[in-house]
Parts: structure tokens; C-alpha cells; sequence
């Protein structure tokens, strides 16, 4: 099919530019019935595409969760502590100059 | 394509960020803390141990310089352990999300051994943090003879994964999507 393509200014050499887009959905029709079901069916490709990537985003949020690994063994043990009263800040340590 | 190690292994005395740790002992505390260090007298309480592989978060010139009397650790998985319980990530495309950094607070590392199958990778669970003392997680390495240490750049990228999870902020309300 023909198109129209704007004219290439000098030095520039880029590719042919549509001016008029062809419908994705149905490029094959022509008459201007066939167009508007084209156009038509375009947006709710468009419409579907982005509820498609929205569906995709919930759907990774909603599994991104996990629960933590049981430790590989575990013992519940019996121990003599004796409460030696509150810690003193420890002396920080100045790098040398 | 053939991976490059990701690891080096060591047999020293010495601590460094990125040191794997498989069996460390955590005790964690399960008495009830309101009816402990009443006086200073000596009381039988109850803890649990727990055996834990984990990997050194400590930056290695404080561990280096002695500047911390306790070491920062994580969880380090085998992704076969992982997915035991975690039945989401056996999916097709969810280790990708974490090989992307998709996943906050996963982060994977290629096998020790082989680094080229990736269902060997592991996984470090930067939500579950451990700290120990100095003398006690240095023992312990000391004892494991042979061990794993992890190289640049994937050391820095461990490291920077880290920081990005506890620098991350959240908004209350955002720009809408375009």
C-alpha cells in the first residue's frame, strides 16, 4: 500500500516516518467501516495491553512475600545467667591523624 | 557461557566481609525478660540454639581494625532449602526476579562449587540479620579449616544490595503511573 511520507530535510537521512498509522489489530481492512472496526479494535488492544501489565504488576506484589527457613537444627538448652547490671557504652576508638 | 567464581576459598584465622559461615550456633533468648536480673543472683533461664549458615555483613576494615566488638551476619540459603518453604519460588521466571534485584531483601550468589548450575545459587535473606561477638564468630570460622570468602566485584555488590534495602524510604502518596 502507498503511504505518505513527509519530506526528508537536507542531510538527514532517517527512515520513511507514516503519517498515517496502520491499524495493528486489522491492517487488512480497507473500507471506512473496516477502518473504524480497525481503530476500534486497536484501543481495546490498547485497553487490554495495559490491564494486562497491571494484572502482571499485582501479581508480582502479591508474591514477593516469603517466610524465613527453620534453622537446620534447633535445641531449647538450660543456661546459668547472672544479671551483671547495665552495660557501659563501650570507649570508641578514634582513628589516628 | 561459563561463570565466573564467584568465591575464593580460604584457610585463615581472620574475618572479612563476605565470609560464609555454614553451621554458626545463634542462641536466641525464649525466658521471660521481665522476671530476669531482678538482683544479681544466679538464675537457670531457658534459650534456644539454633544452627544457622550465615555470611558476614561487617565491613571488613572495622573487623580489620577491631572497631566492633560484635559481627553483623545474614542468612545464607541453598535455593533447594529455600523453595522448601517457600513453594512461590519454585515458579518458573521468580529467581530471575530475584537475579534482577526485583525481590527486596533477596539477594542470590552463584554456587561455591558450581557457579555455572544455577540451581546451585544461594540465597541471602537480608531480612534475617544476626549479630555475635567478635571472638565467637571468629572461632568459629577458624574452625572451619577450608571455607568460602567472596570476591570483588561481587563482594561490593553483595555489600551494596544490602545498603539498598535499609536506605530505601517510603512515600506516603506518589506520582501517579504514566
Amino acid at each position: 500500500m502507498a503511504t505518505i511520507t513527509p519530506l526528508r530535510p537536507k542531510g538527514v537521512s532517517p527512515s520513511p516516518k507514516l503519517l498515517v498509522l496502520e491499524p495493528k489489530a486489522t491492517a487488512q481492512l480497507q473500507s471506512p467501516e473496516g477502518r473504524k472496526i480497525a481503530a476500534l479494535a486497536d484501543e481495546v488492544l490498547r485497553n487490554l495491553t495495559v490491564v494486562k501489565q497491571y494484572l502482571q504488576t499485582l501479581e508480582s506484589i502479591g508474591e514477593i512475600d516469603w517466610q524465613p527457613v527453620p534453622p537446620k537444627r534447633s535445641e531449647r538448652v538450660m543456661m546459668r545467667a547472672q544479671f551483671k547490671g547495665r552495660k557501659k557504652p563501650l570507649p570508641y576508638i578514634f582513628d589516628e591523624e | 557461557m561459563s561463570v565466573e567464581p564467584f568465591w575464593v576459598q580460604i584457610n585463615e584465622s581472620t574475618l572479612r566481609q563476605g565470609d560464609y559461615l555454614p553451621g554458626c550456633l545463634v542462641p536466641i533468648p525464649v525466658f521471660d525478660p521481665t522476671n530476669f536480673g531482678k538482683n544479681s543472683e544466679i538464675q537457670d533461664v531457658q534459650i534456644e540454639v539454633n544452627e544457622l549458615d550465615l555470611i558476614v555483613l561487617t565491613q571488613s576494615c572495622d573487623l580489620d581494625n577491631k572497631k566492633v566488638a560484635q559481627v553483623v551476619l545474614c542468612a545464607i540459603y541453598h535455593i533447594s532449602e529455600f523453595e522448601e518453604n517457600n513453594e512461590a519460588f519454585k515458579k518458573k521466571g521468580k529467581w530471575n526476579e530475584v537475579l534482577r534485584g526485583r525481590t527486596e531483601g533477596l539477594h542470590l550468589l552463584a554456587s561455591p562449587t558450581n557457579p555455572d548450575n544455577n540451581k546451585e545459587s544461594l540465597v541471602v535473606n537480608f531480612r534475617e540479620i544476626q549479630t555475635l561477638p567478635y571472638e565467637y564468630v571468629l572461632k568459629h570460622a577458624s574452625n572451619l579449616n577450608d571455607r568460602w570468602r567472596l570476591k570483588s566485584p561481587y563482594l561490593e555488590h553483595f555489600s551494596q544490595a544490602f545498603a539498598r534495602l535499609f536506605m530505601r524510604v517510603g512515600l506516603p502518596s506518589a506520582i501517579p503511573p504514566f
